[in-house]
């Protein structure tokens, strides 16, 4: 591969991972950023690439369905480390999970809000679990020939791991 | 939901080039709106409507694949917020 078009290739995911989102919160589109966020971002950033380009290496071609399936098994080992700490943490450790759309209207469970934080980070859990299990099903039926439409089956499982691993992030970076 | 999509696309964006590279004009876009024009429902729509869909450029293809996959990934997040709605009826 052309070096140039790779650089460029990173300059943008640096761009739209660790800069954007800055200019998100300008325009009012995302909760404030907590301090030192771009660091998470930029090794988050750094991370990825370093395994697309890896993935790439080892297996002759990019496969997307196995990027996406590998993102979900990360926010699930990720999530269930942070459940782990939440349940015997006395405060609460992750109060950017309210900032996630989806879980922000979840009800509360309890009057603690570090039982409801241990609850929020278990339904995302659920989610991640559901992820992998979609993604899994579908890299599965991809790798054995039995999928119809197999490329668009593979683009819609990298972005289903990229949006779970993306919530994940989101609660790492923003303030409560 | 800004950070999520502007994160799943920064990241896409190596993986992309890398298949660009190596498939070029036979990327994974393009294949992946050749395999949407093939799905049985959406080729009937389209034959009803008397669309032909031999010759589509790339272009298109990759357009109509990516709205699909916006369209499937709207959907998605609707069925969890009908979720999230169900479970806050059972804990009030």
């Amino acid at each position: 591969m052309n070096i140039y078009k790779l650089l460029l290739g990173v300059l943008i995911t640096v761009f739209l991972v660790v800069a954007a989102p800055y200019g998100a919160v300008n325009l009012g589109l995302m909760a404030p950023m907590a301090e030192k966020a771009w660091l998470v971002l930029l090794v988050t950033a750094g991370g990825l690439i370093i395994k697309s380009l890896v993935g790439d290496v080892v297996a002759g071609e990019f496969l997307f369905y196995k990027f996406g399936y590998d993102n979900c098994v990360m926010t699930l080992g990720a999530l269930l480390t942070a459940l782990a700490l939440q349940l015997v943490a006395t405060v609460d450790l992750f109060p950017g999970l309210s900032n996630v759309a989806i879980l922000s209207s979840l009800p509360a469970f309890s009057t603690d809000p570090v039982a409801n934080r241990s609850t929020h980070l278990f339904t995302l859990l659920i989610f991640a679990l559901l992820g992998t299990l979609l993604t899994g099903r579908i890299a599965a039926a991809i790798k054995h020939d039995n999928a119809k439409g197999k490329d668009f089956l593979s683009l819609l499982n990298s972005l289903v791991g990229l949006v779970l691993l993306g919530m994940y992030v989101l609660v790492l970076v923003t303030k409560g | 939901m800004a950070f999520i999509v502007l994160f799943a696309l920064g990241i896409l964006v190596v993986p992309l080039a890398l298949d660009f590279s190596k498939h070029g004009k036979n990327n994974i876009l393009r294949r992946s709106g050749r395999d949407l024009l093939e799905y049985q429902p959406v080729r009937r729509v389209l034959a009803s409507l008397h669309v032909a869909t031999e010759r589509v450029s790339t272009v298109a293809l990759s357009v109509s694949s990516l709205v699909a996959i916006a369209v499937v990934g709207y959907l998605g997040l609707k069925v969890i917020e009908l979720f999230v709605e169900v479970a806050s009826i059972f804990v009030k």
